[in-house]
C-alpha cells in the first residue's frame, strides 16, 4: 500500500505501486499464505513515502516522484547494480548508495538531488562517455538513447578524455539477422545478458574478459538463437544493439506511433506500430502486464516487412490461366456471376476463415453465408471443415482459462501437444520466469521440443497421456502433489486424429481432479490457441454444422485463408480469395480491428497505415450482401453474437461450474473414442514463417536460414526456401 | 463504449434509431460487469448537450467528418527508461478508408488527403479530451491506461538459497 | 588480499548492533587490568612496542623449516586440547576473540569477534540453510606474502582455526579458497586436511565433540578481484569473480545463498592459539584497539626482505632496522614506504620515521595497515613509475562490472603512463586527482578505492617530482596539451579548440 503522505506528490506515480500492492494483497488472500504485510516508511527528498517491505530504493524513489537516472536497472530484469548511475545520498552513509540495489529501509532519509548525488552521477557519466564513441549522428539509437538523454543532465559539455592512446575499440559480434551490434558503444550495463539468461533462455550469452576488456557476447561466436532476441534492442540503453532490418531507416522523431495488437500469434501482444508516411518502419512492444509484459516475439517485431511484398492491391479475376487486374465493381460482379454459374446451393457454399481473419469480417462473412443458406463455415486448419472436438458452445473449452499472468502462479504444468515457445513465444517467457523463480515442474505430452526450461517428457502420443492420467508416469505424482496444477492443451490437438480421445481423457481427468484444477480461485484447464483469429472464430460460431462437413463445396470463399491445401479444393469450385498476400493463398498494420487473444481477451487494434493501392477493408468487401454500412453497426452485431467481442481489454472470468459443464460436454460427446497412437507432432516447425505475412517477409526468411535449419534437425527447410525469393 | 454518442448530434435520424437499441444493451451489460471492467469503458448518462459539433459547420469533405478517435495514454517507449509524456491523454484518429496517404513515386514524399494525420493533441485528462472530441463531433472511445505491475524488487534475489535444483547460473 | 570495504563493514556493524549485545564499553571493561592501568597513567605511550619474544610467536613454522605435516604441527602445539575449546561452545569462543581485540588481518581491520557473531543471530537454529565459513587465501596483493607462509608452513594452524572459527559461528563446512598460483601451498593444505580427517580432528564428529565439520580446498584461477569477499563467494559458486553489492551481507546471503563469513587466513589461523593461551595474552600486545601480533612482510629496498611475526604497533623504523637489516644504503637513503600492500598510499621518509605499524597510527598518517605488506623504496626508485605500475595492476585486475572502476582504472593507467615520462599538461595532475575522487567510494567493491589511493598518495607526497618531469618533458618537446598531445604535432591549419591545452598562453610567461 503505497501512501504518499506529503501533498506535493504526483498522484499517478503513487497509483502505480499502490495498485500493485492492492492486487498482490488480493491475490494473497486467495493463496492463503501468510502475508508479509510489513510496510516501510521512508523519506525521499523530504516526502514521506510508504512502500512494501523488500522494495528497492529506486522503486521507492519513483513512487515519491523522484526520477532516478539508470542504465542497468530495468523493471523486468534482475538487479545488477553495476552502472552506478542511480546513486543517491542516504543519511548516515558516507558514500552515495546505488538505489537499485539498496532495499528501502524504514526511516531512511534519502536525497536524490543533492550536490553529492549530482557530483557522483556526473563522475559516472564522464566515465561512461570516456570510451563511448561520438557516433550519435550515425547511430540508430539517436533520439531515443538513454545515454544521450542523461548526458544532457549529468554530462559535461566537453570531454576531458584526450588520451593519445584513444578510445577503446571492440569487435562487433554477429548475433544473427535481427540484432545489429556496434560494440564500441557498449556501456556494459549487461541488460542484454540478463534478458538473454532470464527471459529468453539463451544462457550462453554473457560477458567475457574483465576490466575495460570486458565484452558482451557468447565467447565462442554464435548467433543468438531465441525467438525473443529482438527485445535486447529495446533494452540496450545505448546504440550497441540496434535493429538490423530497421538500420538507418528512420529517426524516432519522424515516426508516428499507433498502438495496436499483434496478430501473428494468438497471444495478442500489445504493440506499437511506428510508421512514416505510408510505410511501417518498425514494430515495438507496448507494455501490458496482463499480456506481454514488455516483450514481443521476433516474428511480431520483424515480420512487418512482409507487408510490403506480394501484396494484392487490386482485385484479380482469373481469365484463362492468369489473373487479370480488375476494378472492384467488376470483381464483385464476377463473384456473383461465379456464384450463380456454379449453382452452389446451401452448404455447397463454403467460407474458409484464415489465420489472420479479424472478427468483424468474420461476422459479416458468416452472416453472408448463412443468408445464402449455408452452414459450411470452415476454419483454415487440418480438420477445419469438421466441428471442433471441444465444441464452441462453452467458451471455456477453447480459451486460455488460467489467463496469461496467472501462469506464474502454477506450480506444475502439463503441456499437451504444444510447444509454447513457438506457438506463443511471449507466454512461454512467463513459464520460464516461473520455472526459474519457483519450483515449477513442467511435463510434456507430444513431440520432444526445445524449450527454454527443462521438462519431463511424458510421452509422444495419446497413450502416454492416458498413462499419465492413470498415474503410471513419473510426472503424474508431481502433478498430483502440486497446489496449482495447470494443463495447457495445444490447439494442434484439435487437428490430431486422436483429438477425441485426448480431449475425452483430459476432460475426465479434470473432472476427477476438479478440487484442484477448477476452483473459484484457480482454473487449471487452458487451451492455447496459436492463431490470432481462432478464438474469435469460435466465439462467433464460425464452425460447420454436421451436415455441412460432408458436403462437397462448389463455391469457396477464402477469407485470409492462406494455409489451405490446394488439393482440398474441388476442381470445379469457384474460389474467391480475400486477403493480403498472393502467397499460397492480412495485415496487422492495416486494420482498425478487434482481436481476441488466446485467453479470450478482446483488444482493439488500430490502423496504422492505409492499405496500398485499391485494397479495401475486408468487411467492406464482404458486406455487399448484408447491409452493414458502418463499422459501428458491425460491432453492434458482434455484440449480439458474443458480448465479449466488444468488451475490450477484459478477460471474462468463467465460473468453475461452467468450466466443468463444458468439460462434461466434451467428455460425453467424445465418449468411447479410440486411440490410434499416432504421435502428436508439433504444429509449428518453423517459428519464423507461420502465415502469409511472415512468409512474405525477407527478414523472416533470413531468420529461417540463420536459425531454423540448424536449430533442430526436423526444421522445415522447404518453406524457408519458398519465401527466399525476395 | 460511448462510440455512438456523438453520432446522435451530427448523424441522420435513421442512423440514430438503428444504433439506439444495441447501445442501450451495452450499457446494461457493462453496468452489470465488475467494477474493474467499468474502467474499460466510460458510460456516462447521455446529457442533452447544446454543443454544436464543429464538424457540421466546418465545411470539410464528408469523408473527413465524423472520425472515430481514440483517447488514450501513450505507454512508455520501450527503447528508453524515461517515463515522460506518459501522463498526458492523447487523441489519435482512424485512417481514412482507401488511400488517404500516398507517396510521391519520384521523391518519396508522403502526402495525405487527411488533414488530421499530422495532428497530435494531448490533454491533461481524459475528460478534457472527451469534451474536445464531443465539440468536434467525433465518435470517441477511451482506452483505459495500463496499470504497471512491478513486484518489489530485491538485489538479494539474485543470490538467495533455493532448495530445489539450481536452474540458472546468474552471470554478471 | 583485497581488503573488505571498511565503510561497508561499518554499516555491517551498525545493522548488527542490536543483534549483538557486545558493544565497545563492554570490551573495554574486559581489558587486561595491568594494561588499562598503564594507559590510564599516562596519555603519552611510554611503552615501546616490538621485540616479540620467541615464546609468544604463533606461527612457529612460518619459514617452513620444520615438518609441516600433522606430526610436526602437533609437536608445535597444534590440535592441543582442541576438543576442550570446541566444547566450551560458540559464545565462549566468540567472546574470547572479542576480548583478544583481534581485528581482521585481511586489510579492513574489522573486529573479528563481532564479525563472527553476526552468524549467530537470535534464533539461527530455525534457519534450515547450511552455514559456511570461507577462508580467503587468495593472497594476491602486490607485496603481500604472509598467508602463503602460513599455508605452506603451518597449514594445521589454519585447519584448526577453521574448526574453531567454524564452531564459533556454527558453520557446517569451511571452504579454503586458495589462489591458483599457490600450488605448493594448496598441496600442503590438502595434505593437512587429509591428515586431520584421518586423525578424526575434522569431519564427522570432529575431535570427538559431536560436531560435524568439513573443510574443502577450492583453488582459484588467478584473479586478484577474487580476493574480495563477495567476488570470492561468486568464484566458489562457479561464476565469474565479480563482487556483489552489500547488502545483502554474506552473513545473510552468502555462499550458495547461505549464511557465510569470509575470513582471512591469518585471522582464522591465530584463533586456536588465542583460545588456548587466553585473550588477555593476545590483548597484551600492541596498542589499545590494535592488539595482537601480526605477520609483516617487508620487501623492496631493504637488506634482508622477510616475513616476520611481530607485535602490533611496532614502529615502522624499528621493524625495518631490527628484522630487515635496515634500508639499503641506510635510513637516509629511504625515499618512501608503502606500508600495507599496493592498495594504500605511500608515505615519505619523515612520516616513516614516526609511524607505528598498526591500524590507527597508519590511518592518521593518511595511509593504512592493509595486509601489513611493507614495500620499501630507496632513493634509486622511480616513484612515479612504481605507482604507475600499481595503476597498471589495478587496470588489469578490475573486473569490469561497475563503471567508475572499469573506466576509471583504465583512464588513470593511461595518465600515469604519461606522467612517468612527463608527457602531460601541468593541469592534468589535478585532473588525475579529481578522477581518483570520482572513483573512490562510487564503486561496488573496494578495488576502486584501492586503485585511487596510491595515486592520491603519490600526488600528496611526491607532486614536485611529477611536476619536475612534466617541465623537463616540455622543455625538450615543447608544450604538451591535455591527453599528451604534443603542441608541435598540432596542425596549425586546422581550427583547434583552445581548450586542449595545446597553446601556452604566452602573456603569462
Amino acid at each position: 500500500m503505497l501512501r504518499l503522505v506529503s501533498s506535493v506528490s504526483r498522484p499517478t506515480a503513487a497509483g502505480r505501486l499502490g495498485k500493485l500492492q492492492a492486487t498482490r494483497a488480493a491475490r494473497r488472500t486467495f493463496a492463503s499464505t501468510s502475508s508479509r504485510s510489513a510496510d516501510v516508511t521512508l523519506t525521499i527528498d523530504g516526502k514521506e513515502v510508504t512502500v512494501p517491505q523488500g522494495t528497492a530504493l529506486i522503486q521507492a524513489c519513483e513512487a515519491a516522484g523522484a526520477t532516478i537516472p539508470r542504465f542497468c536497472y530495468h523493471d523486468r530484469l534482475a538487479i545488477a547494480g553495476n552502472c552506478r548511475m542511480c546513486l543517491v545520498e542516504v543519511e548516515r552513509s558516507p558514500k552515495p548508495v546505488a538505489s537499485c540495489a539498496m532495499p528501502a529501509m524504514p526511516g531512511a532519509k534519502v536525497w536524490t538531488n543533492s550536490p553529492l548525488v549530482h557530483e557522483a552521477r556526473e563522475g559516472v557519466m564522464e566515465f561512461l562517455l570516456a570510451n563511448h564513441p561520438l557516433d550519435c549522428p550515425v547511430c540508430d539509437q539517436g533520439g531515443e538513447c538513454d545515454l544521450q538523454d542523461q548526458s544532457m543532465r549529468y554530462g559535461s559539455d566537453r570531454t576531458r578524455f584526450h588520451e593519445i592512446t584513444g578510445k577503446r575499440a571492440t569487435e562487433n559480434k554477429d548475433l544473427g539477422p535481427l540484432v545489429k551490434t556496434s560494440m564500441n558503444r557498449c556501456i556494459q550495463c549487461t541488460r542484454c545478458v540478463r534478458f538473454a539468461n532470464e527471459v529468453a533462455g539463451v544462457e550462453e550469452f554473457g560477458t567475457t574478459g574483465r576490466g575495460n576488456d570486458m565484452q558482451i557476447g557468447t565467447y565462442v561466436e554464435k548467433t543468438m538463437d531465441s525467438e525473443l532476441s529482438g527485445n535486447i534492442v529495446d533494452l540496450c540503453p545505448v546504440g550497441a544493439l540496434t535493429s538490423k532490418p530497421y538500420a538507418y531507416h528512420a529517426r524516432p522523431w519522424e515516426l508516428k506511433n499507433t498502438e495496436s495488437i499483434d496478430v501473428l500469434d494468438a497471444v495478442g501482444s500489445n504493440i506499437r506500430i511506428d510508421t512514416r508516411g505510408v510505410q511501417v518502419m518498425r514494430v515495438q512492444p507496448k507494455t501490458n502486464d496482463n499480456v506481454n509484459e514488455e516483450w514481443i516475439s521476433d516474428k511480431t517485431r520483424y515480420a512487418y516487412d512482409g507487408l510490403k511484398f506480394q501484396r494484392l492491391t487490386n482485385p484479380l479475376v482469373k481469365e484463362g490461366d492468369r489473373f487479370v487486374a480488375a476494378s472492384w465493381e467488376d470483381a464483385l460482379a464476377a463473384i456473383s456471376e461465379g456464384l450463380a454459374a456454379t449453382g452452389a446451393k446451401g452448404d455447397e457454399i463454403q467460407a474458409v476463415a484464415g489465420h489472420l481473419a479479424i472478427p468483424s469480417p468474420l461476422v459479416a462473412l458468416k452472416d453472408l453465408v448463412n443468408r445464402l443458406g449455408s452452414d459450411n463455415l470452415t476454419l483454415d486448419q487440418v480438420n477445419g471443415n469438421s466441428t471442433p472436438v471441444h465444441g464452441v458452445d462453452v467458451r471455456s473449452n477453447y480459451i486460455f482459462n488460467t489467463t496469461i499472468p496467472r501462469i506464474e502462479e502454477a506450480d506444475a504444468i502439463l503441456l499437451v501437444g504444444t510447444n509454447p515457445r513457438h506457438e506463443a513465444a511471449v507466454l512461454n517467457s512467463r513459464i520460464r520466469k516461473s520455472w526459474l523463480h519457483t519450483g515449477l515442474e513442467v511435463g510434456l505430452v507430444g513431440e520432444k521440443v526445445e524449450t527454454t526450461y527443462e521438462y519431463e517428457h511424458v510421452g509422444t502420443d495419446a497413450k502416454a497421456l492416458s498413462a499419465f492420467i492413470t498415474g503410471k508416469s513419473v510426472f503424474s505424482q508431481k502433478f498430483k502433489n502440486a497446489k496449482r496444477p495447470l494443463v495447457i492443451v495445444g490447439s494442434a490437438v484439435n487437428e490430431h486424429p486422436d483429438a477425441k480421445a485426448i480431449f475425452n481423457e483430459l476432460a475426465k481427468f479434470v473432472e476427477v481432479n476438479k478440487d484442484k484444477l477448477v476452483t473459484p480461485e484457480w482454473n487449471g484447464f487452458s487451451v492455447l490457441q496459436r492463431v490470432a483469429s481462432r478464438t474469435a472464430a469460435y466465439d462467433i460460431g464460425f464452425v460447420p454444422s454436421a451436415s455441412a462437413t460432408s458436403t462437397q463445396p462448389k463455391f469457396i470463399y477464402l477469407l485470409n485463408a492462406d494455409e489451405v491445401d490446394p488439393k482440398s479444393i474441388p476442381q470445379n469450385a469457384f474460389v474467391v480469395y480475400q486477403g493480403h498476400h498472393g502467397d499460397v493463398g492480412a495485415q496487422l498494420a492495416d486494420k482498425g480491428s478487434t482481436w481476441v487473444n488466446t485467453e479470450g481477451r478482446t483488444q482493439m487494434g488500430r490502423a496504422a497505415v492505409s492499405p496500398p493501392g485499391a485494397a479495401r477493408d475486408d468487411w467492406k468487401i464482404v458486406r455487399h450482401t448484408p447491409t452493414y454500412d458502418d463499422i459501428l453497426e458491425l460491432r453492434d452485431r458482434m455484440w449480439e453474437i458474443s458480448p465479449t467481442l466488444v468488451r475490450y481489454d477484459v478477460v471474462e472470468s468463467v465460473s468453475p461450474s461452467l468450466v466443468l459443464a463444458g468439460l462434461h460436454q466434451i467428455a460425453t460427446s467424445t465418449k468411447g473414442a479410440k486411440i490410434s497412437g499416432a504421435p502428436i507432432r508439433k504444429p509449428i516447425s518453423n517459428f519464423y514463417q507461420t502465415d502469409a505475412i511472415s512468409r512474405a517477409s525477407v527478414t523472416m526468411a533470413q531468420c529461417t536460414k540463420a536459425f531454423v535449419g540448424r536449430m533442430e534437425e526436423y526444421g522445415d527447410v522447404g518453406k524457408g526456401e519458398q519465401a527466399s525469393f525476395a | 463504449m460511448s462510440l455512438l454518442r456523438s453520432v446522435r448530434q451530427a448523424a441522420s435520424v435513421s442512423r440514430l434509431v438503428s444504433s439506439q437499441a444495441p447501445a442501450a444493451h451495452r450499457f446494461a451489460s457493462t453496468s452489470a460487469a465488475k467494477p474493474e471492467e467499468s474502467t474499460a469503458v466510460t458510460p456516462k448518462p447521455e446529457q442533452p448537450s447544446e454543443v454544436l459539433a464543429a464538424d457540421t459547420i466546418s465545411g470539410a469533405p464528408a469523408d473527413l467528418r465524423k472520425r472515430v478517435v481514440r483517447i488514450y495514454q501513450p505507454t512508455r517507449n520501450t527503447m528508453q527508461s524515461g517515463g515522460a509524456k506518459m501522463e498526458r491523454w492523447r487523441i489519435d484518429f482512424d485512417i481514412l478508408p482507401g488511400s488517404s496517404r500516398w507517396e510521391n513515386p519520384l521523391m518519396g514524399y508522403a502526402s495525405s488527403a487527411d488533414y488530421v494525420q499530422g495532428v497530435r493533441m494531448s490533454f491533461r485528462s481524459k475528460e478534457d479530451a472527451a469534451h474536445f472530441a464531443e465539440k468536434q463531433g467525433w465518435d470517441y472511445y477511451v482506452q483505459p491506461g495500463m496499470v504497471k505491475r512491478i513486484p518489489p524488487k530485491n538485489y538479494a534475489e539474485n543470490f538467495v538459497y533455493k532448495p530445489h535444483k539450481l536452474r540458472i547460473m546468474r552471470t554478471k | 588480499m583485497l581488503r573488505a570495504s571498511s565503510s561497508s563493514s561499518k554499516s555491517l556493524l551498525r545493522t548488527a548492533s542490536n543483534a549483538s549485545s557486545v558493544a565497545r564499553p563492554f570490551r573495554a571493561k574486559l581489558r587486561n587490568p595491568s594494561r588499562s592501568l598503564a594507559t590510564a597513567a599516562a596519555d603519552i605511550p611510554v611503552r615501546r612496542y616490538g621485540g616479540l619474544k620467541d615464546q609468544d610467536r604463533i606461527f612457529t613454522n612460518a619459514y617452513c623449516r620444520h615438518d609441516h605435516g600433522i606430526k610436526g604441527a602437533m609437536s608445535r602445539g597444534d590440535w592441543h586440547k582442541t576438543k576442550e575449546i570446541l566444547l566450551k561452545g560458540d559464545s565462549w569462543i566468540i567472546q574470547t576473540i572479542k576480548d583478544s581485540g583481534l581485528r581482521g588481518r585481511g586489510g579492513a581491520g574489522f573486529p573479528s569477534g563481532l564479525k563472527w557473531s553476526f552468524m549467530n543471530k537470535p534464533n539461527w537454529q530455525a534457519d534450515g540453510r547450511p552455514r559456511y565459513l570461507v577462508i580467503n587465501a587468495d593472497e594476491g596483493e602486490p607485496g603481500t606474502c604472509k598467508d602463503r607462509e602460513i599455508l605452506r608452513g603451518d597449514p594445521h594452524k589454519l585447519i584448526e582455526g577453521c574448526l574453531v572459527a567454524g564452531r564459533a559461528m556454527n558453520a557446517n563446512a569451511a571452504y579454503i579458497y586458495i589462489r591458483g598460483e599457490f600450488y605448493q601451498e594448496a598441496s600442503h593444505v590438502q595434505q593437512a586436511i587429509n591428515e586431520a580427517y584421518a586423525a578424526g580432528f575434522i569431519g564427522k564428529n570432529a575431535c570427538g565433540t559431536g560436531y560435524d565439520f568439513d573443510v574443502y580446498v577450492h583453488r582459484g584461477a588467478g584473479a586478484y578481484i577474487c580476493g574480495e569477499e563477495t567476488a570470492l563467494i561468486e568464484s566458489i559458486e562457479g561464476k565469474q569473480g565479480k563482487p556483489r553489492l552489500k547488502p545483502p551481507f554474506p552473513a545473510d546471503v552468502g555462499l550458495f545463498g547461505c549464511p557465510t563469513t569470509v575470513a582471512n587466513v591469518e585471522t582464522v589461523a591465530v584463533a586456536p592459539t588465542i583460545c588456548r593461551r587466553g585473550s588477555s595474552w593476545f590483548a597484551g600486545f600492541g596498542r589499545k584497539r590494535n592488539e595482537g601480533t601480526k605477520l609483516y612482510c617487508i620487501s623492496g629496498h631493504v637488506n634482508n626482505p622477510c616475513v616476520i611475526e611481530e607485535e602490533m604497533s611496532i614502529p615502522l623504523k624499528d621493524l625495518i632496522e631490527k628484522h630487515c637489516g635496515g634500508v639499503r644504503g641506510g635510513w637516509d637513503n629511504l625515499l618512501g614506504i608503502v606500508p600495507g600492500g599496493s592498495s594504500v598510499p605511500i608515505i615519505p621518509k619523515d612520516v616513516c620515521a614516526e609511524v607505528l605499524m598498526d591500524y590507527d597510527s597508519l590511518k592518521d598518517a593518511q595511509t593504512g595497515l592493509g595486509t601489513g605488506a611493507v614495500i620499501v623504496m630507496d632513493k634509486s626508485t622511480d616513484v612515479v613509475s612504481a605507482i604507475s605500475r600499481f595503476a597498471d595492476f589495478y587496470k588489469h585486475e578490475s573486473c569490469g562490472q561497475c563503471t567508475p572502476c572499469r573506466e576509471g582504472t583504465t583512464w588513470m593507467k593511461k595518465m600515469m603512463d604519461r606522467m612517468v615520462e612527463g608527457r602531460a599538461h601541468q593541469r592534468e595532475i589535478d585532473m588525475l586527482l579529481e578522477l581518483t575522487k570520482q572513483i573512490e567510494g562510487r564503486t561496488i567493491c573496494a578495488l576502486g578505492d584501492a586503485a585511487a589511493w596510491p595515486i592520491q598518495g603519490l600526488m600528496r607526497h611526491f607532486r614536485p617530482e611529477v611536476e619536475k618531469r612534466i617541465e623537463e618533458f616540455q622543455r625538450l618537446n615543447g608544450p604538451v596539451g591535455f591527453g599528451g598531445h604534443l603542441s608541435s604535432d598540432a596542425d596549425d591549419t586546422l581550427a583547434l579548440p583552445d581548450n586542449l591545452g595545446l597553446r601556452q598562453i604566452s602573456s603569462t610567461h
